[in-house]
């Protein structure tokens, strides 16, 4: 018992050390983490904590699964359901080949494939980010493909526990994903909300009752000679109903932490001596992972209508190796199914992709200028607007942005006529403003090419309308005669935005400060039940004024 | 495909599927959970069913769980409000532990056992146990009472005490007592060694490591956790308690500012731990002589557990505390430990004990931490049914340490213009302004508005209980987070008033569904007016540069 409580201890302790050196240079967790292993494997052989891993592993799965059926997840995923669905096989083939051609077997090929083509991490993310509130267009489909790749790739996990191949057994295990899958929904529609709302919601039984719930669908998976990473992950979605998730997700999300750790280290300290297979994989998975996919999702994401910087910015969050990979190759190499210089590759592979991807999303900007000349783009949504618009464009205004205040600004500009451009870069907004008539460009703010379609040299005012700093800077520093309004939610940011030649900064809270000083003191003068159903019936009437 | 090798211990899985049924049935039945885990044990265990054994990996996690618990009781520990009643503290443990050998020796001799038994059973069941109090009283938020207080102290002196018998009985020789004075001797060094280095580190070392990572989630948690695990590792290196080790690395930590935000993330991991762990008491009964000594064990216990309730009661009010607190510090330390099995199966294995008395010491603890866990849970209306008959014991000058609890008071999630705009507004009405923001940078506040501040995140239940959240009459958060303003709308009590911030229409408009009082959506409450400054800019300059001008002069 002392040694293993020793062993745990170097661990956090060299995590510490680690995290604290990587979080000051900006780079990812888990690189940390896997380095702290490297170093700790000096004190430890990493087989003494087998038990411990596969309960990190559990822990991330079932988390995964938790995160992956909630609501706001679930809407946002439909964004980048078509690129994904062609990106990540077109990956995996080709990974696949080339394993085959290194001679690769057909299971370590899949792990080989699987390492290059899937990148989905929720690591770094916060558990509690809502979606669905992510206000930058490159995020959320980088989220959105994500997700999908997390049920593929339970998918393909699936599929390659099955032995032997034959139509049966694929059959069979199809048959219990299926069965697994709409329990897990069963459960989540209505046993685990009517469980939740049986007991008092302490967290501490909520916790017990994940904990069951992983246990259960775990043993489900062990009897039907499934991967127990389905299960986890299974037992997640079957848990993901909001609003109970959150408390889960507090709870869980702590002994994740604490076994993340574990796991990460772990791995780490799994890395044996390095070979020139080991050198050739690697190599392999590295290129495929920040050069070939990168470049095929910037493709993909513009023949969908998105913009060049979208496409780019959206490709630089996703070229690191997934911490599915990383879980499904532990497992392989606990069973020996995988071969040791491959397990290592990966290992090596990701935590070199994760440093080089936190700087490739620093330096997006650069690597914008540098790759957008190999990418062709699709469809542009102006090109269907008549060129004469844009050429007789004078004096107009440009608005940045077309949410809530976008909207009502260029209603009014329309009714009190003058000549208004919209710029903004999501794809969702295309059918309000094709109907509404207004010239539009589905373009990103941060482009120069954009500003030159708009006719930035003749216009009179841009107002920009999204609080995102780098694209109120990005037009202050325009060649233009136009003056400029732009947003910022942080005063000190404002400050030197009114430094740069703004006209005027548009603080909300600036803004809205009566309003709301108003409204707290109506709250603590009034009956609270009237108040509320005040506030709610006035919402109402500004949605409908929206719609 | 052999996946079936790989599962973790399927002991675990089976102890976690029942403690969840029976804890479900506990809590429709009123019992507390911990009654619950404890028949998961005697249920699996050798005792009814015996299909678990206790594997290493229960073993493990049984053994971080007392750790965890202590580590994180640590932290609800103040030196400032540990020395006001230190003094009391130590001489109501020292009484204690001489009372209670006496009416232990007193009973045991009773009931017929050998002196050399007795004086064996005298000493292993001294002790409260500690996981049980704690828990409990953590979990009813009783642990910074000044009755909590008092009963913590209690425990972890009774915990050195227990030190320093498990190095007596590990000393080369019993025999002389130079070997038993050189083993005390050194035990209590040791201790006090590391208790200095822990208040030395609480005070130079970790803010200064600490102050480099807190703005890093993961790395700030994981630094935590290290350091919990050099304290356990350190004291079961040198064979001392880890429980003493954990509490002292909780401790240290516990003087830091962001403690209420580490404890909140602690917190889960050790309730997850101590499920296992008192499941796991129950595994370790032997189940064959369990019925020898029933009737001794039975009258032991009911004599015990009132003789322990009187002689707390006596030691407490003797220090002149106020009846409630004398009451409940006496009616929580009723039980006998689960250390009476451990420091039991030490003695038979130096063979001063038959074996067979360790059924007398199981069906002791079991019978009376079960028992226990109802007074503790329900201490407060037992006290209310019975205050007046103790009305006549009250002291003409007894101490009044009442801590100030948090009701009807505001809370505002988020530091910044919005709530300092508003901060003066909630003080004069609620008198009471919390601030809870995680921003650690923000720590350091001028502190005109003379709020409490707390560092971390909303989302813990630690952080809500620290700031009385089911208590607070306003609650303003100006973070836009969805699943934190839900978990507001639904933790928050009835009658509180709340203020919430949503990016877009349809999320206000389920806050409100939900119950939300008004919700702050900047862009519909200003899409107005800034509309109006862009026509005024385009039709009326002078207008404009008049509305401008006045927001500017805010900005700067």
């Amino acid at each position: 018992m002392f040694e293993i409580i020793l062993i745990l201890t170097l661990i956090f302790v060299a995590a510490t050390i680690m995290l604290a050196l990587t979080a000051k240079a900006g780079q990812p967790t888990i690189a940390g983490y896997i380095i702290a292993g490297f170093i700790i494997t000096f004190f430890v052989e990493g087989e003494n904590l087998v038990d411990l891993v596969q309960l990190g592993i559990l822990f991330l799965a079932f988390i995964m699964g938790v995160r992956s059926g909630s609501e706001d997840v679930l809407v946002i995923a439909k964004n980048g359901l078509k690129i994904t669905v062609i990106l990540l096989p077109v990956i995996f083939i080709v990974a696949f080949g080339l394993a085959w051609l290194l001679g690769l077997n057909y299971l370590n090929a899949t792990y080989f494939s699987i390492a290059a083509s899937l990148s989905s991490t929720f690591i770094e993310t916060d558990l509690k980010t809502d979606f669905k509130e992510l206000n930058l267009v490159h995020r959320k489909l980088a989220e959105s493909i994500n997700v999908i790749e997390d049920f593929i790739a339970i998918i393909i996990l699936l599929l390659i526990s099955i032995v032997p191949l034959t139509a049966q057994s694929v059959g069979m295990s199809l048959g219990f994903g299926i069965i697994l899958f709409f329990l897990s929904l069963l459960i989540r529609q209505k046993v685990f909300p009517w469980l939740a709302r049986l007991v008092k919601q302490s967290s501490e039984f909520i916790m017990l009752l994940g904990l069951s719930f992983l246990a259960g669908f775990i043993g489900l998976c062990v009897l039907f000679d499934v991967s127990i990473i389905v299960g986890a992950f299974a037992a997640g979605i079957a848990l993901s109903k909001s609003p109970y998730n959150i408390k889960l997700l507090d709870t869980m999300g702590s002994l994740n932490e604490f076994f993340s750790a574990i796991f990460f280290v772990t791995l780490g300290a799994l890395v044996k001596q390095p070979d020139l297979e080991f050198i050739v994989y690697s190599l392999l998975i590295i290129l495929i992972t920040l050069i070939v996919k990168p470049l095929l999702t910037m493709q993909l994401i513009t023949w969908e209508g998105y913009n060049k910087r979208t496409a780019v910015n959206t490709a630089l969050q996703l070229d690191h190796v997934s911490e599915f990979a990383l879980m499904i190759a532990i497992q392989a190499s606990l069973m020996g199914f995988i071969n040791s210089s491959l397990f290592n590759a990966i290992i090596i592979a990701s935590v070199i992709t994760f440093i080089v991807s936190s700087y490739t999303s620093r330096y997006n900007g650069h690597i914008f200028n540098v790759v957008q000349r190999f990418i062709h783009q699709g469809r542009t949504v102006h090109d269907e607007q008549d060129a004469k618009v844009f050429a007789n464009l004078d004096h107009h205004v440009i608005v940045v942005g077309y949410g809530i205040k976008g909207r009502s600004i260029v209603k009014a500009l329309h009714s009190n006529e003058h000549a208004v451009l919209v710029i903004d870069n999501d794809p969702l907004h295309y059918e309000s403003l094709r109907t509404s008539k207004i010239p539009f460009l589905l373009m990103d703010a941060h482009d120069e090419i954009t500003w030159k379609t708009a006719m930035v040299n003749k216009a009179r005012l841009i107002v920009v309308t999204p609080h995102i700093q780098t694209v109120s800077e990005t037009v202050l520093r325009l060649d233009t005669e136009a003056s400029i309004i732009v947003s910022s939610y942080d005063i000190l940011d404002a400050r030197h935005l009114l430094s740069l030649g703004s006209a005027y900064v548009n603080v909300p809270f600036i803004l809205a400060c009566d309003d709301i000083k108003k409204a707290v003191i109506s709250a603590l003068n009034s009956n609270p039940d009237d108040f509320r159903k005040l506030n709610q019936k006035e919402l109402q009437r500004q949605k409908s004024d929206e719609d | 495909m052999p996946y079936t090798e790989l599962v973790i211990a399927v002991d675990f899985a089976i102890i976690i599927l029942t403690a969840t049924l029976l804890s479900i049935i506990a809590q429709k039945t009123g019992q507390p959970a911990i009654v619950a885990y404890l028949f998961t044990g005697i249920i699996l265990g050798p005792v009814v069913l015996d299909v678990v054994s206790g594997s290493s990996i229960v073993e493990l996690f049984s053994e971080l769980g007392l750790a965890f618990l202590l580590f994180l009781i640590g932290f609800e520990m103040n030196f400032g409000v540990i020395k006001s009643i230190l003094s009391s503290v130590i001489r109501i443990s020292v009484y204690q532990t001489i009372l209670q050998t006496i009416l232990a020796f007193s009973i045991a001799y009773l009931v017929g056992f050998t002196l050399m038994e007795t004086f064996i059973i005298a000493l292993c069941t001294v002790f409260g146990a500690t996981p049980v109090i704690v828990k409990i009283l953590s979990d009813k938020k009783e642990i910074t009472t000044v009755a909590g207080r008092i009963n913590i102290g209690v425990l972890i002196i009774q915990d050195i005490y227990l030190v320093i018998i498990l190095a007596i009985f590990n000393a080369e020789s019993l025999s002389s007592p130079l070997n038993i004075l050189i083993s005390v001797l050194w035990v209590l060094g040791l201790l006090a060694l590391i208790g200095a280095f822990a208040i030395v580190a609480s005070r130079y070392i970790l803010p200064l490591i600490f102050d480099v990572v807190v703005s890093y989630n993961k790395a700030f948690f994981v630094q935590a956790i290290a350091w919990g695990f050099l304290f356990v590792s350190l004291t079961e290196y040198l064979e001392l308690s880890v429980e003493i080790g954990a509490f002292l690395a909780g401790l240290s930590l516990g003087q830091l500012r962001y403690s209420a935000e580490l404890k909140g993330r602690i917190r889960p991991i050790t309730n997850f731990f101590m499920i296992i762990f008192f499941s796991s008491i129950g595994l370790q009964i032997e189940g064959s002589y369990i019925l020898l000594y029933w009737k001794e064990a039975l009258f032991s216990s009911v004599v015990l557990m009132a003789g322990n309730f009187l002689i707390m009661f006596y030691l407490i009010r003797r220090e002149k505390f106020d009846m409630e607190t004398t009451f409940l510090g006496s009616i929580n330390m009723i039980q006998v430990s689960e250390f009476s099995l451990v420091v039991g199966a030490l003695a038979v294995s130096r063979g001063f004990i038959q074996e067979e008395i360790l059924g007398y010491f199981s069906l002791m603890a079991i019978g009376t931490m079960s028992i226990s866990t109802y007074f503790i849970y329900y201490n407060k209306q037992l006290y209310e049914k019975i205050e007046s008959y103790l009305e006549r014991f009250r002291l003409p000058d007894e101490r009044n340490v009442k801590l100030e609890a948090l009701k009807n008071h505001a809370i505002i999630i988020g530091y910044n213009e919005v709530s300092r705009l508003i901060i003066p507004l909630l003080k004069e009405r609620y008198g009471k302004v919390v601030v809870v923001d995680n921003n650690p940078h923000k720590i350091n506040i001028k502190n005109e508005e003379k709020v409490s501040y707390i560092f971390g995140d909303f989302f813990q239940e630690e952080l809500q209980q620290e700031t009385s959240l089911d208590e607070a009459a306003f609650v303003f958060n100006t973070t836009r987070n969805i699943y934190l303003n839900l978990m507001i709308l639904q933790e928050a009590s009835k009658e509180a008033i709340t203020f919430l911030r949503a990016e877009s229409i349809e999320t206000a408009d389920e806050y409100y569904r939900e119950g939300a009082h008004f919700v702050i959506v900047y862009d519909l409450i200003t899409r107005q007016k800034i509309t109006d400054l862009v026509i005024a800019f385009l039709n009326n300059p002078e207008k404009f540069k008049s509305l401008a001008s006045a927001d500017i002069e805010k900005m700067k």
